[in-house]
């Protein structure tokens, strides 16, 4: 069974079917509509679709947040590659052996948090199904693809302090972290740095942002 | 209701043909909705999240349609175009022919 079948999937693959056969077994016969056509047809139109509906939406929103989807785009081969590659130390790799969260480590990380963040990260998601399809990053191979493709925005350090929460004595008793609390709050110094915890995607960046040269 | 009378002239066998243009669009609406659940790339999931639903409301918008057409009686007095009434009329006047024609026959 493929990585992506959940519960919900079969569920929704199972109402699907139904409707389905439902309805083709209607346009084969083509009964005349009397009251128990009309109910069957209300089971075929309306309640397995419904359920069918449904149950896929959940699980197509599932599913987008699960590594392999973002990985399918040819562009975040690299990402994906390292994310599995079980002798890499790179952040993103170590957080993606994590087995609470490994396997939807991209979403984890880079969702918006806060009250519209679910919203706001599927609409950024949007954006990179454009980009990919109109944009011009379909057409692009993996050398064209590290210098152009970056993230929009600075990283925002509270996507680390969703679970690192920066208030338990040992992170305070790190000189660094004391001395750049406020850098760190606005953003002005990266968790994901050169010097600090390292970049996440360290095969994206150039020889000098791995130096931490400007 | 003159929207009712309207489509019952506009549409042969309103009925019968908006439930069964329902069903096809409600197949099609499944099955994008399928696609997207079995090849979840990010396209087929969009189309599932968007044409799948819209193909799956407009099958539901037709097959409320045909419900309506068929529970509000015809205006008396219009020629109504529709069917199942009228299949029933012209079965029955059949087998009255055939039994005429049997009668005769005897």
């Amino acid at each position: 069974m493929p990585d992506h079948f959940t519960w919900l999937t079969v569920i929704s693959l199972a109402a699907i079917a139904a409707a389905a056969t439902i309805l083709i077994v209607f346009l084969w016969k083509k009964p005349p509509i009397d009251l128990r056509i009309k109910l069957w047809l209300f089971a075929g139109l309306g309640a397995f679709p419904f359920l069918g509906a449904t149950s896929s939406t959940v699980a197509g929103m599932e599913t987008t947040t699960q590594r392999p989807f973002c990985g399918s785009c040819h562009v975040m081969d690299d990402h994906y590659m390292d994310s599995n590659d079980p002798n890499s130390q790179s952040l993103a790799a170590r957080h993606s052996r994590n087995p609470m969260f490994g396997g939807k480590s991209c979403y984890v990380c880079h969702a918006d948090y806060g009250m519209y963040g679910y919203a706001m990260t599927k609409a950024g998601g949007m954006r990179h199904v454009y980009e990919y399809y109109l944009g011009g990053y379909r057409q692009m191979n993996m050398d064209e693809a590290r210098d152009k493709v970056h993230l929009l925005k600075p990283y925002d350090n509270t996507n680390c302090r969703q679970c690192h929460t920066a208030t338990l004595a040992d992170w305070k008793q790190v000189p660094e972290h004391v001395s750049l609390s406020d850098e760190l709050k606005s953003n002005q110094v990266s968790c994901a740095s050169a010097g600090c915890h390292g970049f996440a995607h360290p095969f994206f960046k150039s020889k000098e942002e791995l130096e931490g040269r400007p | 209701v003159r929207a009712i009378e309207f489509l019952r002239q506009r549409i042969p066998q309103s009925v019968q043909t908006l439930t069964r243009l329902a069903a096809v669009f409600a197949l099609l609406g499944l099955l994008v909705f399928a696609v997207g659940l079995l090849y979840p790339r990010p396209l087929a999931v969009i189309l599932s999240m968007t044409l799948g639903h819209a193909l799956g409301a407009f099958a539901v918008g037709l097959y409320l349609i045909a419900v309506i057409l068929d529970s509000i009686p015809a205006s008396p007095g219009v020629v109504v175009s529709d069917d199942s009434g009228a299949e029933r009329a012209a079965e029955r006047q059949a087998e009255v022919d055939s039994e005429k024609k049997v009668l005769h026959g005897k």
